[in-house]
C-alpha cells in the first residue's frame, strides 16, 4: 500500500524500527523484520501485482531513493523471484536452454542491485541472505567469483554461432519480457566484503552465510533458508542438515528456537507419506514425530507440529489420536495466543474431513476453534467459507449467527478469485459438506459461492441439481435447467472444466454427428477456446466433431491440422479414436482422399484396442473381402497408388506404424 | 562344479590319502584320457575322416566327386589342424611380456642352471626367459601329450632376481627344477604339467571365444573343474617334494630361508616399495623414476632413495601450501615427508625399527593358512615340512649381492632399462588418473571439510578425516596432530584417531605413547585387533622383550585365524551351513518381491534366510535361494554339458543388475538343482519371496 503511494519515508521508517528489534536479537517476534523485508509483504496479496507490476513499484522507489538499502535489496530479491519465474518450477532437466539464459540474466541483476544495497548499509544481512539463496539456488555468476579472485569481469559473450545466438536471443526475450535489459557488471566489490578463503570459492554460499550471520548471529531467518538448502533435492543431506543444526552457526540460538530448524529438517522425511501397507516405514515415522514432539520448541513451532502429526495420524486411520493432537494443538494456540498459530487448509482439511464427512464427533469443538482462529488473517478462502456456513447453520460447534456471514462469503470469493486457498476449493468444499448429509449447508455455500460468480462453485451446483454427487439429490432439490444453466453460467465465466462438461455432456451428449447447425457451432466454438487456452484435451472432441459434422472445409482443416498433434497424444483412447476414424475418413473422403488401403491399416490399427469394435471391423472386412466392393477397392488403390506415396512422402495423408503403400 | 563343491571333492580326497594311493593315479590316467580322447579324437577325426574318404574316392575312380566336394574335405582338415594349433597357441597374456635369455647374455646363470639340472637329474631347458613379475616357473609344453616328450620353459621374474640373494634364488631355481625332473614321480609331474596345460587352454579359448570352439569350450569348462579337483591334492604333492628335492641339494635352512625371504619381499614390494612410487604420482603428472633400475641399486643401497621432485610442481607446492593453510596451527608451509624415503631391502632387515617390522610381516606371513586355490601349501606348512621353526624363526640373511647382480652382471641394468620403458608406458593412464586425483580430489576433499568446519557441527570422525587430508596434503606434524587430538576431545575413544596417534608416535620413537593409543584404538574398536597385535609386537621387539612379542604375535594368529574362518564362511553358502528365518516384515517381503519382478519368468521358486555363520553370530546375513525355472530335460542336460547350468548362469546375469532393499548385507544362491543341499536344508516355512506356481 504505502509503495503504491509512494511513502517511501514511512516504508524505511518501518524498516528501521523492525531491524532495532531485529538486530537486539529478538529475531522471532511476530512481524518482525523478516516479514517486513518480503515482497509477499510489501504487497498486498489482495493486489496481486504481476511481476511487471511490482518491479515497476520497487524501480520508481529505486529512482527516489537511490540511497535506499531496502528499495536496492528488495529489488535484487524481485530479479530472483524473476530468475525462478523464467526457470520455471519443473525439473531442472526439464527447463529449456534459452530459459536457462533468461533466469541466470535475471539472477545477473539481482546480484548487481544487492551488491549495490552492500555498498549502502552498514548492515546489510538481508541482501547477504539473498546472495546466499542465489548461491544455494542458481549458483554465484562467474564475473562475481571474478570479481573475488580479483580479476576483471569479461562481458556477456554473445554467441556468433546463429542456432546459438537464437537460443541466446530467446533467453535475453524472457528478461525483456519482465522489463529487464542486459546491464553491465561491476568492476569492484563494495568495499569492506572480506576476501574469500580458497576452500569458499567453490560453494559460494559459505560466504555470503557467513556474511549475513556476522551482521546477526541470531538470524534466524537466514539459518531457515540455509537449512532449506540442504535438503537432498538441493545436493545436500539430511546429515548435514544434522550437523547444521548442531554447528557453530546456530548455537546463538536457544534448544527450543533450533527447534524450528529441526522441523525444518524432519519435514524433508515426514511429508513423504509411506504406503499405508509399509508398517515398517510408517513406524519409523511415528518415531520421527515422537522425537521432534519431545524436542524443546517454540509454541508456534510446537503447534505447526501437531497439526502435521495429527494430520498423519488421521492418513494412517488413526483418527481418535488424530483428533487427540489437533485438540492439544486447539489447546496450544488459545494458550499461547500468538500469531502465527494456525493451520492451513491442507492440515485442517484432514480434520474437517473427519468431522463434517465422517461424522467423528467433535466434542472439544476443535474444528470449530481451529477454524476461528484463522478467520482474524482474513487470508485464507477455505477457513472463511466453512466458518461463514458454520455460523450460517450453526453446524459443527459454530454458534448459529448470520450477521458476518455475507461479508466472509464475500472475502474468501475474493481471495478464491485472487488464487489463495485450496485448488478447487469452491467444489471441494460443498462437496465435502454434501457427502457428510449437510445437504442444506452445502447447497447453500455453493450457492452463496456462484452468487459472488465463484465459478468451480458452480461445477458443484451442476453436479447437485443433475443427482451426480453421493448421497442422491433428493428430488425435491434435483432440477436439471438449473443445474445446465450454472454450468453455462461457469462456461461463460470462461471455465475451461465447465465449457469442456458443457460440450461433452451437454452439447453433444448424443455424439458427435450433429445436426443442429446451432448447436454445431457453439460446440465447436467451445473447443476452439478451450484449446486456445491451452487444454489439449479439447483437440481430440474438434477433430470428431468436424470429421462427422463439419463442412467438407472444415474436415479437411481437422484432418490435416489436428491430426499430426493427436498423433503424438500418447493416451490409448484417443489413439484408439484416431485409428477409427482416420478409418472413416480414409473409406469415406471426408477431408482427404479416399485410400481403401489406409482406411484397412487404421480400420486393423483400432481393432488392435478394440477387437469388437464393428465399424472398424466392417472398414478392414470390406477393402479385403474377395468381393465385388473389395475388388474395386483394391483396383481404385492400385490405380492411386504413386498419389498415395507421394502424398504420404509429403505428410499429406497419415499412415499407422509400418504401413507400405 | 560350484567352488564349495570343488573343495568339499578337495577335501574328500585329502581325507582319503588319494596323494599316496597308488589306485588313485589310474583314476587321474581315466581323466586325462578322456580329456585327450575328446579333443584329440574330435581333430583325428576331422583330418583323418576326409583324408579316407578323398583316398576311397580316388581309388574307386570318382575323381569328379572328389572335385566337387573339394572345399568341404579342405574345411574339414583345416578345421582339425586349427584344433591341433590350439594347443601350441595357448599362452598367457604375460608369456608375450617376456624376453629371452640366451648363454652369452647371463653365462653365470645358465651355469647354475645347468648345475642344478645336472643335480636333479632334470631335463634340458628349452628356452629361458625373463620378466617383471616377482615370480618364478618352469611351463612344459607337451609334444603331443607327452608322446613326443615336452618343450620346457623357465620363466624368471626380474624383481625376483633383484631382492633374492643367490642361495636364495639358487633354492627357488631348484624347487622349479624338482617338478621337471619328476624324481619325487614322473606320473605326478606330468599331472602338474597337464594341469597347467588344460587350465591354459581353457584360458586362451575363452579369450578368443568362438562358434567354432564353444563344442571344446564347453568341455573344458565342464572337464578342466572336475580335473583340478581330481589332481589338486597330487598337485600340492608335488609342491612338497620339490621343496624337499631342492632342501636336499641347497640345504633346509636356505631353502627356507628361500621361502621367507620370497614372501618378505613380496610383501616389501608391495608394502614399501611400490606405494612410495606411486606416492610420486602427486608431484609428477607422467610416471616418474625407474623403478627397475631402482631395484638394481636398492638391493645394496647406501642410502635411502628419493625421486626428485620436477622444479616447477615443487613451485605449485609451494603456492599451494600457501593458499590452503589455515591461520591457526597450519601456518608451516607443507615439507618433505620423511615417508617417501625407499630404504634399501638389507637396510630393511637391519634397522631395528624396520626389522621389527619385517618380523611381523614373517609372522603374518607364516599366520595365513593353506587354502584352496592355489596347490601351494602355505609358508607355515612349507617351513614345517623342512623341520625349521614357525613360530618365531629368525629373519632370513639379505646376502651381500642379489641373485640378479651375480648372475645376470652387466644385463641385469640392460634389463631393468628396458623393463622401465615398458613400465612407464603401461602405467601412463593409471598414473595421470592418479596424479589427476591426488592434487585435484584431494585438495577438493580437504576444502569440503573446511566449509564443513565452518558451518557444521565437526565431529570426531570429521576431525579425523580433516588429519588424514591434512597428512596426504603433506602439512606439517603439528597440524593434524592437532586434528587428531580434536578429534579425540570430542570422542575419547575414536579408534581410527588412537590408531593414528599411535602410529606416528611409533614413527618418532615414542613407543610407551604409541602402545597406549593402541590400546586405546582396541578397546573402543575389536575391528584393530589384528593390527594392534602386530603394533604391540612390533614396540616389544624394538624394546628387546622378545617374550611379550612372541605372545603378541600369537594372539595375532589366532585373531587371523578367527577371521580367515569367518571369511571363508561368509564367502560360501553351503549345506551346512545354519539358517534362520529372515525377520523381515511383510512390506519388506513385498518390496523384494517387486525388485526381483524382471526375473520372476526365469525363476520358479525364490526365498530368503538368514545365514548365521558359526564363528561369529553377529555377522549374521541374508541368503536369497533362487531355483531357476527349468525342465526335467534342460536340467539333467545341464548336469553334463556345463559348470554351471545355462540356466543358472543367465540367472546370476540377470541378478547383477538387481539391487534389493535389505537392511544389511545380502547374497544369492542360485540351486541348479531341488535335490541341492542347500535347497533342502533352508527353512522353507513363511521364507517364501516367489512360491512355485505348479
Amino acid at each position: 500500500m504505502w509503495l503504491r503511494e509512494q511513502r517511501y519515508e514511512a516504508l524505511e521508517q518501518l524498516f528501521a524500527e523492525k531491524r532495532v528489534r531485529w538486530m537486539a536479537g529478538d529475531v522471532f517476534c511476530s512481524q518482525g523484520y523478516n516479514w517486513a523485508c518480503s515482497l509477499y509483504t510489501l504487497f498486498d496479496p489482495m493486489e496481486t501485482p504481476a511481476l511487471q507490476d511490482k518491479l515497476a513499484l520497487l524501480k520508481n522507489w529505486v529512482q527516489a531513493c537511490p540511497q535506499s538499502y531496502h528499495a536496492h535489496m528488495l529489488l535484487g530479491e524481485l530479479w530472483t523471484e524473476i530468475a525462478g519465474e523464467i526457470r520455471g518450477y519443473g525439473w531442472a532437466s526439464t527447463v529449456t536452454s534459452d530459459r536457462w539464459i533468461g533466469a541466470r540474466l535475471a539472477r545477473d541483476i539481482s546480484c548487481i542491485y544487492l551488491l549495490k544495497a552492500i555498498t549502502l548499509d552498514d548492515s546489510p544481512g538481508m541482501a547477504y541472505r539473498s546472495l546466499m539463496k542465489i548461491a544455494s539456488y542458481l549458483h554465484e555468476p562467474e564475473w562475481l567469483v571474478d570479481l573475488f579472485k580479483g580479476e576483471t569481469p569479461l562481458p556477456y559473450d554473445i554467441p556468433s554461432d546463429p542456432d546459438e545466438r537464437a537460443v541466446w536471443d530467446a533467453g535475453v526475450d524472457h528478461l525483456r519480457q519482465y522489463g529487464g535489459e542486459l546491464m553491465s557488471f561491476p568492476k569492484q566489490l563494495p568495499a569492506g566484503l572480506p576476501p574469500r578463503e580458497p576452500h569458499e570459492f567453490e560453494d559460494g554460499r559459505l560466504y555470503w552465510l557467513q556474511r549475513a550471520m556476522q551482521i546477526n548471529p541470531r538470524d534466524y531467518g537466514t539459518l531457515h533458508t540455509a537449512v532449506y538448502y540442504l535438503y537432498p533435492r538441493w545436493f545436500g543431506d539430511h546429515e548435514q542438515m544434522a550437523a547444521f543444526i548442531n554447528g557453530p552457526l546456530c548455537a546463538a540460538l536457544s534448544e527450543a528456537e533450533r527447534g524450528g530448524l529441526w522441523w525444518v529438517k524432519e519435514q524433508d522425511i515426514l511429508d513423504d507419506y509411506p504406503d499405508l501397507d509399509d508398517t515398517d516405514d510408517i513406524d519409523a515415522h511415528l518415531r520421527l514425530w515422537k522425537k521432534l514432539l519431545a524436542r524443546p520448541l517454540l509454541p508456534h513451532v510446537r503447534f505447526s507440529v501437531l497439526g502435521s502429526y495429527a494430520k498423519f495420524l488421521g492418513y494412517i486411520g488413526c483418527n481418535e489420536e488424530s483428533y487427540e493432537q489437533f485438540a492439544i494443538a486447539a489447546e496450544l494456540g488459545q494458550a499461547s495466543n500468538m500469531a502465527g498459530t494456525y493451520f492451513n487448509p491442507d492440515v485442517l482439511e484432514q480434520l474437517a474431513a473427519s468431522v463434517i464427512k465422517d461424522g467423528f464427533p467433535d466434542t472439544r469443538q476443535v474444528l470449530y476453534r481451529l477454524t476461528i482462529a484463522a478467520v482474524p488473517r482474513n487470508e485464507d478462502p477455505w477457513q472463511l467459507a466453512l466458518a461463514a456456513t458454520g455460523h450460517q447453520f450453526g453446524l459443527w460447534g459454530f454458534p448459529r449467527q448470520t450477521e458476518g456471514v455475507d461479508a466472509l462469503i464475500a472475502r474468501a470469493v475474493e481471495l478464491i478469485k485472487a488464487g489463495e486457498g485450496p485448488r478447487y476449493m469452491g467444489y471441494n468444499l460443498p462437496e465435502l459438506m454434501w457427502q457428510g448429509h449437510h445437504l442444506k449447508a452445502a447447497e447453500w455455500l455453493a450457492n452463496q459461492l456462484a452468487r459472488h460468480d465463484e465459478t468451480e462453485s458452480m461445477l458443484c451446483l451442476r453436479d447437485i441439481y443433475n443427482n451426480a454427487l453421493y448421497p442422491h439429490t433428493p428430488p425435491e432439490i434435483c432440477n436439471q435447467p438449473l443445474s445446465e444453466q450454472w454450468l453455462r453460467r461457469a462456461a461463460a465465466l470462461g471455465l475451461t472444466r465447465a465449457k469442456l462438461s458443457l460440450v461433452r455432456h451437454v452439447l453433444l451428449a448424443d455424439g458427435y454427428d450433429v445436426e443442429d447447425r446451432q448447436k454445431f457451432e457453439e460446440a465447436r466454438q467451445l473447443l476452439l477456446d478451450i484449446l486456445e487456452a491451452g487444454d489439449e484435451s479439447a483437440r481430440r472432441d474438434l477433430f470428431y466433431l468436424l470429421t462427422l459434422s463439419g463442412s467438407e472445409e472444415q474436415q479437411t482443416w481437422a484432418h490435416d491440422t489436428l491430426v499430426p498433434f493427436l498423433l503424438h497424444d500418447e493416451d490409448p483412447a484417443t489413439q484408439q479414436g484416431l485409428a477409427q476414424y482416420l478409418a472413416y475418413i480414409y473409406e469415406n473422403g471426408k477431408g482427404a482422399p479416399i485410400s481403401y488401403a489406409l482406411a484397412s491399416a487404421w480400420a486393423k490399427r483400432a481393432l488392435e484396442f478394440d477387437e469388437n469394435d464393428g465399424l472398424s471391423r466392417h472398414i478392414f472386412q470390406s477393402s479385403t473381402r474377395f468381393t465385388c466392393a473389395g475388388m474395386l477397392s483394391r483396383i481404385h488403390d492400385w490405380i492411386g497408388k504413386k498419389e498415395l506415396k507421394k502424398s504420404l512422402a509429403a505428410s499429406k495423408v497419415y499412415a499407422p506404424e509400418g504401413f507400405e503403400a | 562344479m560350484n567352488h564349495s563343491d570343488f573343495i568339499r571333492r578337495i577335501k574328500q580326497l585329502e581325507a582319503m590319502g588319494a596323494a599316496d594311493d597308488q589306485r588313485f593315479q589310474w583314476r587321474i590316467a581315466a581323466w586325462l584320457v578322456l580329456g585327450y580322447a575328446y579333443v584329440g579324437g574330435f581333430a583325428a577325426l576331422m583330418i583323418l575322416l576326409p583324408s579316407a574318404l578323398v583316398i576311397a574316392l580316388v581309388m574307386s575312380h570318382h575323381l569328379f566327386t572328389v572335385f566337387m566336394l573339394k572345399g568341404v574335405l579342405f574345411a574339414t582338415v583345416g578345421y582339425g589342424w586349427a584344433l591341433v594349433k590350439v594347443f601350441k597357441t595357448s599362452r598367457n597374456e604375460s608369456e608375450e611380456k617376456r624376453r629371452q635369455l640366451t648363454r652369452t647374455d647371463a653365462p653365470a646363470l645358465f651355469a647354475l642352471l645347468d648345475t642344478i639340472s645336472n643335480r636333479l637329474q632334470a631335463p634340458a631347458l628349452t628356452a629361458v626367459y625373463i620378466n617383471n613379475e616377482r615370480n618364478a616357473g618352469i611351463r612344459q609344453l607337451p609334444r603331443l601329450g607327452f608322446l613326443l616328450g615336452s618343450r620346457n620353459e623357465l620363466t624368471l621374474g626380474l624383481p625376483l632376481m633383484q631382492t633374492l640373494s643367490k642361495d636364495q634364488f639358487a633354492a627357488v631355481l631348484a624347487h622349479e627344477f624338482a617338478h621337471l625332473s619328476g624324481s619325487h614321480g614322473k606320473f605326478a609331474s606330468r599331472v602338474y604339467a597337464m594341469r597347467q596345460v588344460w587350465e591354459n587352454l581353457e584360458q586362451h579359448l575363452q579369450a578368443h571365444r568362438s562358434w567354432a570352439n564353444a563344442w571344446l569350450r564347453w568341455f573344458l569348462s565342464w572337464y578342466v573343474p572336475h580335473f583340478n579337483a581330481e589332481t589338486f591334492v597330487l598337485g600340492r604333492a608335488s609342491e612338497y617334494a620339490a621343496d624337499r628335492m631342492s632342501a636336499d641339494i641347497i640345504g633346509n635352512a636356505t631353502m627356507a630361508h628361500a621361502l621367507m625371504a620370497s614372501n618378505l619381499t613380496g610383501r616389501w614390494l608391495r608394502d614399501e616399495f611400490w606405494p612410495k612410487i606411486f606416492m610420486n604420482a602427486d608431484r609428477h603428472p607422467e610416471p616418474a623414476g625407474n623403478p627397475f633400475t631402482q631395484l638394481t641399486k636398492l638391493y645394496k643401497g647406501i642410502e635411502a632413495h628419493t625421486i626428485p621432485v620436477v622444479p616447477h610442481l615443487a613451485q605449485d607446492m609451494h603456492s599451494w601450501g600457501n593458499a590452503t593453510q589455515e591461520a591457526s596451527a597450519e601456518t608451516a608451509q607443507p615439507m618433505e615427508h620423511a615417508s617417501r624415503e625407499i630404504h634399501p631391502w638389507q637396510h630393511f632387515l637391519e634397522q631395528p625399527h624396520t626389522r621389527a617390522k619385517a618380523t611381523i610381516w614373517l609372522h603374518e606371513e607364516l599366520a595365513v593358512p593353506t587354502g584352496y586355490s592355489d596347490t601351494h601349501p602355505c609358508l607355515r606348512d612349507r617351513m614345517k615340512s623342512l623341520g625349521m621353526d614357525t613360530v618365531m624363526p629368525d629373519l632370513p640373511p639379505a646376502g651381500e649381492e642379489s641373485a640378479a647382480g651375480f648372475l645376470l652382471g652387466t644385463m641385469e641394468m640392460t634389463l631393468a632399462s628396458e623393463m622401465d620403458e615398458h613400465w612407464r608406458q603401461e602405467v601412463a593412464p593409471y598414473w595421470a588418473d592418479k596424479h589427476a586425483y591426488l592434487n585435484e580430489g584431494r585438495l577438493a576433499r580437504y576444502h569440503d571439510l573446511l566449509r564443513k568446519k565452518a558451518t557444521q557441527a565437526f565431529s570426531a570422525q570429521n576431525w579425523f578425516d580433516l588429519a588424514c587430508a591434512q597428512i596426504e596434503l603433506a602439512y606439517p606434524t603439528a597440524a593434524y596432530h592437532e586434528s587428531l587430538q580434536q578429534a579425540l576431545t570430542l570422542d575419547p575413544s575414536h579408534a581410527p584417531a588412537h590408531h593414528k596417534l599411535g602410529r606416528l608416535a611409533l614413527e618418532d620413537g615414542r613407543l610407551e605413547e604409541a602402545a597406549t593409543h593402541f590400546e586405546a584404538a582396541l578397546q573402543s574398536d575389536p575391528d584393530f585387533a589384528a593390527t594392534y597385535y602386530d603394533l604391540q609386537a612390533q614396540i616389544a621387539l624394538r624394546q628387546g622383550h622378545l617374550e611379550a612379542s612372541r605372545e603378541h604375535l600369537l594372539a595375532h594368529d589366532r585373531f587371523l585365524e578367527k577371521c580367515w574362518a569367518l571369511q571363508q564362511e561368509m564367502n560360501e553358502v553351503d549345506a551346512n551351513d545354519r539358517f534362520a528365518p529372515h525377520g523381515l516384515s511383510d512390506y519388506q517381503i513385498k518390496t523384494l518381491r517387486e525388485e526381483l519382478s524382471s526375473i520372476q519368468p526365469q525363476i520358479s521358486q525364490a526365498w530368503i534366510v538368514k545365514k548365521i555363520p558359526r564363528n561369529d553370530e553377529r555377522q549374521a546375513y541374508w541368503i536369497v535361494v533362487l531355483q531357476p525355472r527349468m525342465s526335467v530335460f534342460t536340467r539333467w542336460l545341464g548336469r553334463f554339458h556345463y559348470l554351471h547350468h545355462p540356466y543358472a548362469v543367465a540367472c546370476h546375469a540377470l541378478l547383477c543388475g538387481i539391487s534389493l532393499t535389505l537392511p544389511g548385507y545380502y547374497r544369492y544362491y542360485v540351486a541348479e538343482h531341488p535335490s541341492d543341499g542347500v535347497m533342502r536344508k533352508v527353512p522353507k516355512e513363511g521364507m517364501a519371496i516367489f512360491e512355485s506356481r505348479r
